[in-house]
């Protein structure tokens, strides 16, 4: 454990060479009167639009095409940022079309296994195309900012817009499975007379 | 999780396998594939005192075209009929099905047999066999029998295949002349359960349509033609007679608005495709 703690290292053994350095940016205060903190020294900015199909028989979407546009600063290594965006892209759709934590009436919990809370394989996640714009942050010595956690938030959102523009809704519940909008699209008076 | 213990047998002759069944009966549960058995083993969904297998039985590996039907023997996989030369001319509407089974690295070790002796409510095989009318071979100490695909199916994971039986053989009849045929189903990803399955064959004065994945065993129903006006009427007797449940991924009653939608483009698609 002394590679952690070089301090720890006997002083007789002779050390290698360490040194410690402490840097705060001068912008992230100590908090105020009211205990409000700046969280983070910078924010990325992300843009997403897309391209979706709801087919009319079975309520199943299909994501034509989705298109995602970053600024996360100085990128350091593109096939990382690249990674960390299609990761969370397709996460995020799983949320959006996929997974539930589902319970019954009674309160039994439905999505137990991964047999039934679905999430997306290679087969249900296009490939997302991705647009990079570097506006360098001021505040980081390299003018890095973050990536990774953006399309979790936009990515569910945006097709979730596309769904509802395509099929004129005002409001959806996520996720968009093929049972609830083929309910949308056919209505209670399609359904053929139920068997009692 | 690990399977529970058991004895473990590999037939080397049919002879041998029939004496197990015979001696063991509900105790032994015949592994093939495995691509059912072996998860509900390691789940201890399945405890059998026996687990007999009977990839190495000689002779059972084949598929055989003649007579109007193709004759898929006890160990053959999902895969090599998919693979079988010619497969879409003989028999179209196990071409279409076949790829909906699974997934291609499960169909490399699952088996045809395999999958109508395992009779899951959603598989595309029991389906097939029952749209096309086929037979099941069985075969015990008691002799070999035929069973028509029809009556074999008998509800969830259930058929008429007596404990000490094997299926030796499958029959799909092959495609007649003038008829066309066609698959569709629909599950929530690639390689899942079918939520609902349709396979349709229409010749020049009769359509009939199967579902698959609604009630606990595949339906055949002789319906109007397509272009016929009675056809939509029908369709909604159809999908209403249903015993349809809810589940997680689909309600009983998007299941029975699949059977009329997804029931009638399978029939108009085997209507275009009458040779």
């Amino acid at each position: 454990s002394a590679h952690w703690a070089p301090g720890t290292i006997d002083s007789d053994l002779g050390q290698t060479i360490r040194e410690t350095v402490f840097w705060t940016p001068p912008e992230l205060t100590a908090p105020n009167e009211a205990d409000e903190i700046n969280s983070s020294l910078c924010h990325g900015f992300i843009f997403d639009f897309c391209g979706v199909e709801v087919d009319r028989l079975s309520g199943a979407v299909r994501v034509d095409r989705y298109v995602t546009m970053h600024d996360c600063g100085r990128v350091l290594h593109p096939a990382m940022v690249a990674g960390q965006i299609t990761g969370g892209f397709a996460q995020a759709l799983g949320a959006a079309l996929f997974e539930e934590y589902a319970y019954a009436p009674d309160g039994a919990f439905l999505s137990g296994t991964f047999a039934d809370y679905l999430v997306p394989t290679s087969m249900e996640v296009p490939e997302p195309v991705i647009l990079q714009r570097e506006s360098p942050s001021p505040l980081t010595p390299l003018g890095t900012k973050g990536v990774g956690e953006g399309n979790c938030m936009s990515t569910p959102v945006c097709i979730a817009n596309a769904i509802a523009d395509a099929m004129s809704l005002t409001s959806l519940d996520l996720p968009a499975t093929p049972t609830k909008l083929a309910a949308l699209i056919h209505g209670r008076q399609n359904e053929p007379r139920v068997k009692s | 999780m690990k399977p529970a213990a058991f004895d473990y047998v590999r037939a080397e002759s049919l002879d041998e396998a029939l004496d197990v069944l015979a001696a063991e009966g509900a105790d032994a549960t015949i592994l093939a594939g495995g691509q059912t058995l072996v998860p509900m083993l390691n789940m201890r969904m399945a405890r059998p005192r026996v687990v007999l297998d009977i990839m190495r039985l000689p002779g059972l590996d084949r598929i055989d075209i003649a007579e109007g039907a193709i004759r898929v023997g006890a160990t053959v996989r999902q895969r090599a009929l998919e693979r079988q030369a010619d497969l879409g001319k003989h028999q179209p509407l196990l071409a279409a099905a076949l790829p909906w089974i699974g997934h291609a690295q499960t169909r490399n070790r699952g088996t045809v047999c395999g999958s109508v002796a395992n009779a899951d409510p959603s598989a595309e095989l029991p389906l097939v066999l029952v749209a096309l009318r086929g037979e099941i071979e069985l075969r015990s100490r008691r002799g070999a029998r035929r069973a028509a695909a029809n009556a074999f199916f008998t509800g969830i994971m259930s058929t008429e295949r007596k404990d000490d039986e094997l299926i030796e053989a499958v029959s799909f009849p092959t495609a007649h002349a003038g008829a066309g045929y066609a698959f569709r189903e629909i599950g929530r990803r690639h390689g899942d359960f079918a939520i609902v399955a349709c396979a349709a064959v229409v010749d020049t004065h009769k359509a009939r349509l199967a579902i698959g994945g609604v009630a606990d065993r595949p339906i055949l129903r002789e319906l109007p033609l397509p272009g016929s006006a009675d056809l939509t009427d029908a369709l909604d007797a159809f999908a209403a007679d249903f015993d349809a449940r809810d589940d997680l991924h689909a309600t009983a009653a998007y299941r029975r608005a699949l059977v009329r939608r997804l029931g009638l483009q399978t029939l108009l698609e085997a209507a275009a495709c009458r040779a």
